[in-house]
């Protein structure tokens, strides 16, 4: 009886600390799944915005000035329109940079991280390839 | 004062080992199907992270 009484004390808390950890396992899936999917939100929508802003810049791609400036424009707009609220408050951030001809869109919350580039070539921003 | 254990009493030990086995197993089973779901999501990640370079390459190119 006594030994029964012993092993079934083992078990119990053996399932607790089994439970607790399983618990927090599925916490961080959820919460992984969560940055994730407002990582893919984020991109989803700037690069809209930039796909749609692009199409009425008609830039004239071979002069360089103009180049920079639509770029600049851009970065500009999604400055101002900023990042979209996450459903929990994770710490977000979004850096966007201007650097050899692109606007480089990066995204991250803690360790994950995701990044895209534009160029006003592939935006259809050209006039020359409006024309 | 010793007194013979009754037959119901010999029940209990090989209980509280099924008992036992029953968490451990599924303890165990259900703690590898959160890893499997973190893995799934490290996967996706790195499959979005792909599809993001495959889009920048796509910009670059259109530079050229």
């Amino acid at each position: 009886m006594l030994v029964s009484a012993v092993l079934l004390g083992i078990f119990s808390s053996l399932g607790l600390q089994l439970s607790g950890s399983i618990g927090r396992a599925a916490q961080q899936q959820q919460q992984s799944a969560d940055q994730q999917h407002w990582l893919a939100l984020q991109l989803q929508r700037d690069a809209g915005l930039l796909i749609r802003q692009g199409a009425l810049l008609a830039v004239d791609c071979s002069n360089e000035k103009q180049r920079e400036q639509g770029l600049l424009q851009l970065q500009a707009l999604l400055e101002q329109v900023g990042s979209i609220e996450p459903a929990e408050t994770f710490s977000t951030q979004r850096q966007l940079q201007v650097a050899d001809g692109l606007l480089q869109l990066q995204v991250s919350i803690g360790e994950l991280q995701r990044q895209r580039e534009f160029s006003l070539q592939g935006l259809g921003a050209c006039i020359d390839e409006l024309g | 004062m010793w007194s013979k254990p009754t037959r119901q009493q010999g029940f209990v030990l090989p209980s509280v080992l099924l008992l036992g086995l029953v968490i451990i197993t599924s303890g165990l089973a259900l703690q590898a199907m959160a890893l499997q779901g973190m893995l799934s999501q490290q996967r996706e990640l790195k499959r979005d992270q792909k599809a993001d370079a495959e889009f920048s390459a796509v910009m670059r190119q259109a530079l050229d």
